[in-house]
């Protein structure tokens, strides 16, 4: 067993640490939170250091970090706001997609601009009729001469209606087999005319955005087709353990964050002549809550080490993301409690951290998928 | 299991209707605008809501506890925050009911009954939240009145109350020894409202700050004796807890099983309703139980309160059923949430509000953790 890490990782981990104190203060965050404004601001400064490329191969203008090194920064990130952490991950994982399947020409073309934060990327899956069964996507795209021609709508984009954002868009193609097999990823840019994106009100995710996204007879050129044609749903399962052991890393710094916030208020609120931190309940409470971002934590590395060694992961990043979404979600509930009416008042960031992790359950694969495919693993036929 | 009398009955009836036709539609509008239902107040006025506890030659019905339980649980089906106004307003005449003199009766109960006045119940400060004996408002006798001086933090329907139930230090004794309850007007000189506060949840009902400077109140709206108005706090105040938080969360938690029961028989993933899955069909087993716990533990007590048991009994029957009310309206409209998915996450679905609302009642009105202080002293004794 050896729980530590490289000294590049421990450099890795002090200086996102250092550029989110400095860059990314509470106020920032709060700031951004309150206008609902998606940090393109931060992100240039991150770009500059060459991140939004950390994880990309360097034949492709990146430094080929692996995933304890995304973990690291996921965590890191995510001290600090939870959401500019999770809008970190949205672009650089369509890009990889692209890299893994794409052709020369669109990883040329897509991937030198993703890291200069020029463009963004953004994933279209999830449809009214389409959640967590992914593969009953109806959204279609016909071929027309040299341009593919797409109608339908999408749901729940996130940081869909970002500026010169691409969406990687999950389409049917063909009609006629099997629903897995009919699916293709075709790229449409956000600004394509026909696409009409509505903001959908949501109690989080203030900053990257939620919306519907509608398709009336939109041309893309017949290059934009991601890889093989009706490949998709193959596309859409590859990297999806990196990307979720990504997602999970996420949770664990917000939560670690919200914790310290409970325990600072545990410490300094005087009731009854003591700080309430002091009675067995709230010290207790707060013992829990640690125990449970540890949980959390270790589950992450460990998926993440796996990941690294090359090992199958599946069951233990669904494991990961199951509990470290449930916990997040837990804690914020029980940080409130903790914080009384101040927890509650929208003036604090405790009720930040609430609805943020609200959505976590559901989002990324849902916590009853999560439970299938980890059941699976196990050997059940669970429908 | 619920012994209602005719009259009790056609209350329930008429409330029921009242919520679906006129308060349900407007239910979404009051949480987003966080602007408070002046519509709302004056038909609940008109239907006789603000004056149930005034006796029948001041326009009220004389409710009971079990009158009051189902009136709150009505009308938080559908807006937990308009049932707030009816809880505050009734908390006031209460006590003046118990507590007051025939002449207090005679000089407000017509006030009350003549304009649907709306009345606020006041005791938190910056420093004294779940320690309510610390507070350090302060009222000097001065000639025929108090001259009140502090500030009052988290007051809730404050500022849009014409009546207030103020709990202030008078001495002679230290903490709870020297606490007296009184009645104060708006518009008393020297009484104005400091900032309003921005909540998550529970938008609409407002949550003033008061600031008493040399405010004087006559001596005769003093209620009950100087110096012991934590005893009215304590039997009447604690007992109120049953129709207030417990009742509200009850009606809260089957709003929302109500809605997701619905909506999971409609929505199709895999080819059939969600509803046909046991992991969802668990969940609202589990929802259900939860539920109809509460109720029996709400209904049970409230039925003792009315047939006049000892408060020894039944203050920490009141405490359980407001802790574990609004745990389990916690627990269900979190459920209920992650059984609508991303649509449960939007503000064009009523959970993610009942959600919010829900983790503001168990905060307010006495948070859990004290309602658990007041159930194990009442096993164990003061140790």
């Amino acid at each position: 067993m050896n729980f530590g890490f490289t000294e590049e990782q421990n450099i890795l981990r002090k200086s996102v640490k250092d550029f989110m104190e400095k860059e990314c203060p509470p106020e920032y965050v709060r700031e951004l939170e309150e206008k609902e404004e998606y940090p393109y601001e931060l992100y240039g400064k991150m770009a500059k250091l060459g991140w939004l490329g950390l994880p990309i191969p360097e034949e492709y203008g990146g430094s080929g970090l692996g995933p304890v090194d995304l973990v690291i920064m996921g965590e890191e990130m995510s001290r600090f706001s939870f959401e500019i952490a999770a809008g970190f991950g949205v672009s650089i994982f369509c890009g990889l997609n692209i890299i893994e399947h794409g052709s020369e020409e669109q990883k040329k073309f897509y991937i030198p601009k993703m890291i200069k934060n020029e463009i963004r990327l953004s994933i279209g899956i999830t449809e009214p009729n389409a959640g967590s069964d992914a593969a009953a996507l109806t959204t279609s795209a016909v071929l027309d001469g040299d341009s593919w021609v797409i109608n339908g709508q999408k749901t729940f984009q996130t940081a869909a209606d970002a500026k010169n954002n691409i969406i990687c868009l999950y389409v049917r193609t063909d009609k006629n087999v099997p629903k897995h097999k009919g699916i293709s990823q075709i790229l449409v840019p956000n600004d394509t005319p026909g696409v009409e994106i509505r903001r959908i009100k949501t109690l989080g995710r203030k900053m990257l955005h939620t919306s519907e996204i509608f398709f009336e007879d939109v041309r893309v050129p017949r290059e934009n087709l991601v890889g093989e044609l009706n490949g998709g749903w193959k596309m859409l399962l590859s990297g999806l353990e990196l990307e979720r052991l990504y997602v999970c890393s996420t949770y664990i710094g917000s939560s670690q964050t919200l914790v310290n916030l409970a325990l600072e208020h545990a410490k300094q609120r005087v009731q009854f002549g003591r700080p309430i931190g002091t009675f067995q309940a709230i010290g207790h409470m707060l013992a829990d809550m640690q125990t449970e971002v540890d949980a959390a934590r270790l589950l992450v590395y460990r998926a993440a080490w796996m990941h690294d060694q090359g090992m199958p992961c599946m069951k233990e990043v669904s494991m990961a993301k199951l509990y470290g979404s449930e916990a997040y979600a837990r804690l914020s509930n029980q940080g409130m409690q903790i914080m009384g009416g101040y927890g509650y008042s929208m003036e604090y960031d405790m009720q930040r951290h609430f609805r943020d992790s609200r959505i976590l359950t559901v989002s990324a694969g849902s916590s009853q998928m999560q439970r299938t495919v980890i059941a699976r693993q196990m050997g059940l036929r669970v429908e | 299991m619920i012994c209602l009398t005719e009259e009790q009955k056609m209350i329930q009836e008429m409330v029921r209707r009242l919520a679906k036709e006129k308060v349900a539609p407007r239910a979404a509008e009051i949480d987003e605008k966080d602007e408070f239902p002046w519509d709302i107040a004056r038909i609940f006025g008109e239907n006789g809501l603000l004056n149930l506890v005034l006796p029948e030659e001041y326009g009220g019905v004389n409710a009971n506890t079990t009158t009051l339980c189902m009136v709150i649980e009505e009308i938080s089906k559908v807006s937990p925050a308009c049932a707030i106004m009816v809880f505050t307003t009734q908390s006031l005449i209460n006590v003046l009911r118990r507590g007051g003199t025939e002449e207090q009766k005679k000089r407000f109960y017509p006030r009350f009954s003549s304009a649907d006045k709306l009345c606020a119940f006041v005791l938190t400060e910056p420093n004294a939240g779940s320690d309510a004996a610390s507070i350090q408002t302060k009222a000097v006798l001065d000639g025929d009145s108090y001259v009140f001086n502090g500030t009052k933090t988290f007051i809730t329907t404050g500022e849009v109350s014409d009546f207030y139930l103020i709990f202030v230090r008078t001495g002679p004794g230290e903490r709870a020894k020297g606490i007296s309850a009184f009645i104060v007007e708006k518009g008393t000189p020297g009484f104005s409202f400091g900032k309003k506060e921005k909540k998550m949840g529970l938008r609409g009902s407002p949550t003033a700050e008061l600031i008493f400077e040399n405010a004087r109140v006559p001596k005769e709206n003093l209620v009950g004796k100087a110096g012991e108005g934590w005893k009215v706090l304590t039997n009447y105040g604690n007992l109120m807890r049953i129709w207030g938080a417990a009742s509200l969360s009850l009606g809260i938690a089957e709003g929302a099983l109500e809605y997701a029961l619905g909506y999971a028989r409609e929505r199709v993933q895999f080819g059939k309703p969600i509803a046909s899955f046991q992991a969802i069909q668990f969940m609202f087993a589990d929802m259900a139980m939860l539920t109809e716990s509460a109720k029996s533990l709400i209904y049970r007590t409230s039925a003792m309160i009315d047939r006049g048991e000892p408060f020894s009994t039944v203050e920490p029957m009141v405490s359980m059923a407001k802790c574990f009310t609004t745990d389990a309206a916690m627990k269900v409209t979190t459920d209920a949430v992650q059984i609508l998915g991303g649509y449960g996450y939007t503000k064009d679905y009523p959970v993610e509000r009942m959600m919010r609302d829900a983790k503001g009642v168990q905060i307010f009105d006495g948070t859990n953790q004290i309602q658990r202080v007041i159930i194990s002293r009442a096993l164990l004794g003061k140790l």
